[in-house]
This record gives structure tokens, sequence and C-alpha cells, in this order.
């Protein structure tokens, strides 16, 4: 094996292999085992199982690759659905506003007040210029094109030159609205006109979010990547566990990705699924060449935590507690909020929901991230990746100012960006296999072409298919 | 038509995928509300063994890729090109044992 001899040049994961080729799982730990022995229940909302088990599913590749999925999607998905344009701090002040595009369409959000914000489709009633390119602020929205004045409330407030147009009515050529609502701090929009309100969509995530209101975080990094695959193909990387073993094999000493627990619901009209992989576990892939000290002090490494006294970390237990006590205090120095009352799961397990179509909030400190996904453009081969990391606002309430995004354009390393650290070498590994699966996609031989799913593991890529196909009226 | 007794009644309880061998041919036998079925154990898409998929309302699913089949007529319901039906094969229980009678040929509609 490599060892654990020197962590302390910076490095943030060592080597101890892969899982070795032929080798089997006897009887792995599971996730409610690993909690169970944290002597603590209280509080986990991972403790509330799901109810609904997908079944069987033909999933063909045509629908990673074929252009008129593009517009199928636009019709049933991004005309229909909630989905989330910003998080609110995007827009701190009035009047700030920004360009939410999807695929071909464009939509214009604003803050309209102290927790109220607007969104217009963007584009201007005149000769359709979009009324706001990425971003921008103040009193009104004023087209770069002729001139013509809206309020933020979306009415024409002024026509340049108005005896040109005597047939132009604010009641006419005002910017028409659609829905948006708020939840934990994320802005959503629904163009849909007809749509149910968000908490319908939201199902269990109101509850189970209800005592760690992501209101209270805000961005401390946000990251664009393009990606060079479908957004269905690149989002469903992040829908299991089971890639940990050959995608993040240096993390194997610190995430148990084998005791990932699945859970999917049919609650209320929500679709929403969650995935939680113990942290501070070691796979037991590779727990016969690391000791659960070893374990932590790789944890301890990445996370930026003081390392254990020798002591400490002698059971995997212990290594936990160690861990979530270590994170407690780094949070508690960090923001000045109190987390002795916080169970360990909360501190270090990586529990990510997933609500239709392309949202994924994680739950808890243990990788406090957020995902969303796009097509970008109308291309079916390209996707955007958003990722931020959401840390908690500090106890004085005063938001730390948003950073402007970080982005990664195609085929270049996240790594490479130094202000991105562990985090880009997590996402470089996340993404190097994407675009060769969009090429495998089409390279399949017809009667292969087809995802082959694992029973419970990759379950969540199943459900979120089961609810394309009744979206889209696709009947396979 | 010579129906061979397979197993009994009893292993064959509601709503279990039970896998059998007659002469070399795997065969799967469930119980759905009291009717039986009995259909080749090999999906006519890709091969898969169907005993280790999903049977419900009178349909079975093939656990690799998801294709569907009709228990009593073995007809693909899904609605892609090129797969083709599973054979099915006439059962009934006598005397606490179930008895099945392989149907001759590679397909058939026919059922108990």
């Amino acid at each position: 094996m490599d060892g654990v001899a020197n962590t302390a040049d910076g490095s943030y994961w060592i080597n101890y292999g892969k899982a070795e080729p032929g080798s089997k799982l006897i009887d792995p730990p599971t996730l409610d085992k690993i909690v169970a022995a944290d002597g603590e229940t209280r509080d986990v909302p991972f403790l509330t199982p799901g109810d609904l088990h997908p079944e069987p599913r033909l999933i063909p590749y045509d629908r990673y690759f074929d252009p008129k999925y593009v517009a199928l999607e636009v019709e049933h998905i991004w005309d229909k659905e909630w989905q989330i344009a910003c998080r609110e701090e995007d827009l701190p002040n009035i009047g700030d506003r920004l360009s939410y595009d999807i695929v071909n369409k464009s939509y214009l959000v604003v803050r309209t007040g102290e927790n109220q914000f607007r969104a217009f489709h963007n584009s201007c009633p005149h000769r359709a210029r979009k009324l706001c390119d990425h971003k921008g602020s103040g009193t009104g929205i004023q087209c770069g094109f002729h001139g013509w004045m809206f309020g933020l409330d979306g009415k024409l407030e002024w026509v340049p030159f108005e005896q040109e147009f005597p047939h132009v009515t604010a009641k006419d050529s005002s910017l028409k609205e659609i829905k948006v609502e708020s939840w934990g701090g994320n802005v959503f929009i629904n163009p849909d006109p007809n749509a149910a309100p968000l908490k319908e969509a939201l199902g269990p995530l109101l509850s189970h979010f209800e005592k760690w209101p992501q209101e209270e975080r805000y961005t401390a990094m946000r990251v664009l990547v393009k990606v060079r695959c479908n957004w269905k193909a690149a989002q469903e990387a992040f829908m299991e566990g089971y890639h940990v073993v050959e995608t993040h094999a240096d993390g194997m000493p610190m995430f148990g990705s084998v005791a990932t627990r699945i859970d999917i619901w049919s609650e209320g009209k929500g679709y929403v699924s969650r995935l939680c992989t113990p942290g501070m576990t070691t796979d037991p892939y590779v727990s016969h060449k690391v000791s659960p000290h070893q374990g932590l002090i790789l944890y301890c490494n990445a996370q930026e935590l003081p390392l254990p006294p020798d002591d400490r970390g002698q059971t995997p237990e212990d290594a936990r507690k160690y861990a979530a006590q270590a994170k407690r205090d780094q949070l508690q120095k960090l923001t000045g909020r109190d987390y002795s009352n916080e169970t360990v799961s909360y501190m270090i397990d990586m529990a990510k929901y997933f609500m239709f179509p392309n949202h994924h909030p994680w739950w808890g400190e243990g990788l406090p991230w957020w995902y969303n996904f796009k097509p970008l453009g109308d291309d079916p081969n390209h996707s955007e990746m958003e990722i931020r990391i959401l840390l908690p606002i500090p106890a004085d309430g005063k938001r730390p100012p948003v950073p402007e995004p970080i982005r990664v354009d195609f085929d270049e390393k996240a790594a490479d960006n130094p202000a991105l650290g562990a985090t880009g070498h997590i996402i470089d590994q996340d993404l190097a296999n994407m675009n060769a699966v969009q090429l495998g996609f089409k390279a399949a031989p017809p009667e292969q072409a087809f995802l082959t799913t694992s029973v419970y593991q990759e379950a969540k890529i199943r459900r979120f298919h089961e609810i394309y196909d009744a979206k889209l009226g696709l009947n396979l | 038509m010579v129906y061979v007794p397979v197993i009994p009644g009893d292993d064959a309880p509601e709503g279990k995928l039970v896998p059998i061998e007659i002469d070399g041919r795997a065969i799967v036998i469930y119980r759905e509300d009291g009717n039986l079925f009995a259909i080749d154990d090999r999906c006519s898409h890709a091969g898969a063994r169907l005993s280790g998929g999903k049977a419900r309302n009178g349909t079975i699913m093939c656990p690799l890729h998801g294709a569907r089949f009709n228990l009593a007529t073995g007809h693909c319901l899904s609605k892609v090109q090129g797969f083709a039906p599973v054979a099915v094969h006439a059962i009934r229980e006598r005397d606490g044992m179930i008895e099945v009678c392989l149907n001759g040929g590679n397909m058939g509609a026919e059922s108990n």
C-alpha cells in the first residue's frame, strides 16, 4: 500500500489503490447501522424512509442525443416545471436583475422588494431584443436597442418618440410576467401560468429542511462548468454513490459509498429522491488496507481540519465522532454559530436530495453543496453544471458578498483554477467520464442501447425516467 | 399436449417469480390473483433471465433493460421495434402439483 506516511505536503488524497477486480462484498455495512453506532438518532431526516421502489424500466439511449427530445423537453419540462433561476443572494439589492437562459428561452429575474422577486420573458415587446444580457441593476428595465423603458413591475413606462407608436399601449406592450416563488433562498421560476404552487413540487423537501433552513446559507463559491454531454447524463452521474469506487477511488478511505442509502418518495406531487453516503467511513473495498485512524487523517486533511492525535479514530465510531467534533469547531469558528446540538450525521454524512427536473440540494455540513444541471443551448450534447458551496451565514446575520462565478469551459480542468483547489479535483473526477459517456450512447449496438441500472443504488435514475416519460408522454 | 409435473403448488406462492428447468429449458412460473403463468426465462431483447425482474398486473419486466412482456401471450408491451415475443407455456395445478406443457414452437399465444 502507498501508505499514509506524509499528508503534510498539502496533497488532498492518498492513493490506496482501487477495488480489486474480482473482489466481492459480503454483507457490506449499511448507513443505518453506521448512524445507529453513533448513538444519536434524533433529527436525522434520512431515517424517514422513502416509499417508492421503481421497477425495471426501458431507458433508450436516443433521448440523450436525438434533437427531437430537446424540443419535447422544452414543451413538457422547461415550459412547465419549477426550476431554479438563481439564489436570492445573487440579486442583493432591489432592482438587481439577471438573465436565466434555458435552451432557447430566456427570462429576466429581478428583485423588486426586500423579499420579492419577479420574472418576465426576456424579450422587448418592440423588436425582441433581450432586455437583460447577463445581469444588471437599476430602478427600471430599459431596452438597449431603442430605449423602451419598463418598471420593475414590467409595466411599459416610456416609449421614445411616442407619437410614432399611437397603437402601442401599456396594456398590450408591457412585459409578460411568469411565476416566481422562493424556497430555501432559491428563486424558482415557472413559465406555465397554470402551474401548481411550488410547495407541491417540493414535496418532502419542505419538512426535511425545516430545521435547517437553506435561506440561512450563502453562496461561498459558485462554479459553472460546461460539459460535453447531455444534461440528463451529467446529473445521473450524481444520482448514485456507485461511481465512487472507480471515479473517486482515492476517496474510499473516507467515503463509505457502498453503504449509500437511497430513498424515493411518492409523497404529494413532489418528485423528490435522496441518496446518503456516510462520511468518514472507510469503504469496505479498502478497509483491509486503511485503518480508521488513517482514514481520519485523510478526511481531516481534505476538510482542512486539525489532524487527530494518535489515540483518536482507533475505531470507526470514534473516527466519525472526532471528525464531527472537528467540523463543529471549524464551523463555529467560521460563523459564530453553535453546532453543539447537531448530530454526527449532520456534521459529516453526505445527503443529496434531488428534485425533478434538475435540482440537487445537499443536506448537512458533510458536503454542503448545491447542484443544478441544464442543457446548454439547444445542443443535446452540451450541458452546464452549476455548483455552489453553501455555507451558513454568520451568527451576526451579515451576508458575505456574493463571489463571481468561476467558469470552467469545455475541456478545461477545474483543478487548474487555483481558486478551486480540492473542489476542482472532485469536479474533474466526476466530469472526466462525461464526454465518453455521450460518445458511448452513440456507439452502442442496438440491443444494448438502453441503460442497465442496478436494483437499488441506481434506482433514482429509473425514477427520473419514470417521471420524464410521463411528462413527455413517452409510452415505452 | 403433455403436462409435466414440475414443482409443488406451495413453491409458487402469489407474487413470486419461480425459475425452473424442463428438459434443459429455463422457464419462469408466476402466480397472480390465482392465475398461473409460465414463460420462457429468457428475454427476447438481450437474453437476460426474466426471473430476476419484476412482475405485476399480468406483465413481466426484464431486470436488464426493462423490456415488458404480457405473461399470458408473451407479446412485448414495449413500443420499441425489434423486441420479439417470448414463448409462453400452458400451465395448470393438479393434486397440489404445478404442471407445465411445453410449447413446441419458439412462440405461442397459448394459455391455460
